[in-house]
């Protein structure tokens, strides 16, 4: 199965009944849109900057918080749940009426101890502080940017987003004095009064704007713009706006068009988004500009998240690709036949955690440095990446491996398997030597394979081509994808 | 067809030959998706085979018609659709 028709399908499979609700393009409106945003993406050649792969487009320089979080440093605080706005956009839950504890990740923190020791053991570098609004819990903000701040010092980066409608002198004071390095601003939360932004220039080191791009807001914020630039504020971002089961009739009410990727995009947004970059510097707005796209997110921020915890969970033979999953290589099959793979691997002298055999007898798992030591010709290579996942707690009975944070609290991490497939030719398991161990491009690997799978008669090029689909599909696991994808 | 035309092979085709036949293999992609494999007849291998940088159409078609039983007419008819389908899939160039 193609790439495309499998988006289309994990998408389907994601959003379950709710599919059919929603506005998807045709296949000729897809066409269209493409092109659309190509003449856009054309227009602003040469006068953008493209970073992270090509995944972030911005004008200027990007927040320290922003590269923060392409690195994979970032830990994103929901310090709170309520809120004082009701966007049409959030894509959280605005019916809930208790306050909720504090979470990062799906795990929740309770006290500022706990989160500190977890901040430190996964190695971040940056932390801003969502919600809800969480200027509500504003004694409790206060508690948990002191302390990161009195273990961290000036290790760490510290923002919070807000809508500014709790915003006062006062409350900037005591945020600067706790050791906010930055704040951002929701301002279409709050009727694009920039009154707060002003008042935040003055305060703090850094005072962002940082709005969702929202169709029928173009001209709203063509006219902020002008503003922001005279206000102080350092930066703006905008970012795409992305359907959850909480706002996604709000977005069908206002026929925005979906785009299948994995946190459900929405098109127009997009658009709206390289319009205003695209007015802003045809009116030459020196206000450095960062459009935050929902592929970014999928791509840059679980990136980040997957290299944070894979090294806590990946056995020594196995291996994080350079998108942050960890592979496992091994050879199945008959006790007999791996007995002969391990007698090679000791009289080769590998070392004894660079490979294992199961239980079972009946597969060896190594590290891809011994790949080389292995007759193909005689056996298949079993290619499996799993992605690594924290979990408060695991279900009964499920393998996840305890993270000690300190002696009171603990987290857990478990390895989800994604995909688990045979390469069987010699040809096929060089090029993927070749192109994922010794980073080959892909070009030659291809040509590579083509020139020496073993080809007896047409029949075989059907499996041929298999073999070459997997290639490429494995490609998802092991590099990261550059550029804004196709829309459809 | 300008008889006096030179065409060159797309160095990223690999060539496999299979029963006597040709299988063209792009290592470029011609999209994102699809993975192409193109086969190609006896005269159209033929043709293939004799598009090398520095023949004319004009000495290809010669070559086929002499070795190949069928009319000029038809030869022409073969070495235009086949080289329009080779043109469109980006495996000669020129």
């Amino acid at each position: 199965m193609q790439n495309k028709e499998l988006n289309i399908m994990q998408v389907r499979r994601q959003i379950g009944w709710i599919y059919p609700e929603l506005k998807w393009l045709t296949e000729e409106e897809s066409a269209e849109a493409n092109e659309k945003r190509q003449r856009l993406l054309q227009s602003l050649s040469h006068k953008v900057t493209y970073s992270f792969a090509e995944n972030k487009i911005h004008t200027g320089k990007l927040s320290p918080g922003c590269l923060i979080c392409g690195a994979g440093y970032w830990s994103c605080m929901f310090i709170n749940g309520l809120c004082t706005a009701h966007c049409f956009f959030c894509p959280q839950d605005r019916k809930m009426k208790e306050e909720r504890l504090p979470e990062e990740d799906g795990i929740v923190f309770e006290n500022t101890q706990d989160y500190a020791d977890y901040l430190e053991k996964f190695n971040f570098k940056g932390v801003g502080f969502s919600g809800g609004e969480p200027l509500l819990v504003f004694d409790k903000l206060l508690e948990y940017l002191g302390k990161i701040r009195e273990r961290f010092g000036d290790k760490i980066y510290l923002w919070i987003y807000t809508n500014g409608s709790l915003v006062n002198e006062d409350k900037l004071k005591r945020l600067k004095k706790a050791g906010l390095n930055e704040i951002r601003f929701d301002i279409s939360a709050n009727n694009y009064d920039l009154h707060p932004v002003e008042l935040a220039a003055k305060a703090i080191d850094t005072a962002t704007v940082e709005i969702p791009a929202i169709p029928k807001d173009y001209e709203i914020v063509k006219k902020c713009l002008v503003k922001l630039e005279k206000s102080g504020v350092k930066h703006l971002h905008i970012h795409q706006l992305n359907a959850t089961e909480y706002n996604y009739k709000n977005f069908s009410e206002r026929s925005y068009t979906f785009i299948h990727s994995p946190s459900i995009p929405v098109f127009e947004s997009e658009i709206t988004a390289l319009k205003l970059i695209s007015w802003a510097i045809g009116n030459r707005i020196s206000l450095p500009i960062n459009y935050c796209s929902s592929v970014y997110k999928n791509r840059l921020q679980d990136k980040g998240k997957r290299e944070r915890c894979a090294p806590f969970v990946r056995d020594e033979f196995e291996e994080i690709t350079r998108s942050g999953y960890i592979r496992s290589l091994a050879v199945s099959g008959r006790p007999e036949n791996i007995k002969k793979v391990a007698r090679i691997l000791q009289e080769r002298s590998c070392q004894d955690n660079l490979w294992q055999i199961d239980d079972t007898k009946t597969k060896v798992s190594f590290h891809s440095g011994l790949l080389k030591y292995i007759d193909f010709s005689k056996n298949n290579l079993t290619v499996s990446y799993f992605c690594p996942q924290l979990i408060s707690a695991p279900n009964p009975g499920e393998a996840a491996k305890e993270i000690s944070l300190n002696p009171r609290r603990k987290i857990f991490l478990r390895k989800e398997l994604l995909i688990c497939q045979r390469l069987t030719s010699a040809a096929a398991i060089e090029s993927f030597r070749k192109l994922f161990i010794e980073n080959m491009r892909e070009k030659e690997a291809r040509s590579y394979f083509y020139r020496n799978y073993e080809l007896k008669n047409r029949q075989g090029l059907e499996s041929l081509k298999k073999e070459m689909e997997l290639l490429m599909v494995f490609k998802t696991w092991e590099h990261l994808e550059r550029g804004l994808p196709e829309i459809y | 067809m300008q008889d006096s035309k030179i065409l060159r092979k797309n160095r990223d085709m690999v060539t496999r030959t299979i029963d006597k036949e040709t299988i063209l293999l792009p290592i470029y992609r011609i999209s994102d998706d699809i993975d192409c494999i193109y086969s190609l007849n006896k005269p159209a291998s033929r043709i293939w085979e004799l598009i090398d940088g520095k023949r004319t159409l004009f000495e290809i078609k010669k070559n086929v018609l002499r070795e190949f039983d069928a009319t000029a007419k038809e030869v022409d008819k073969e070495m235009a659709g086949l080289l329009k389908d080779l043109k469109e899939v980006k495996a000669i160039l020129g």
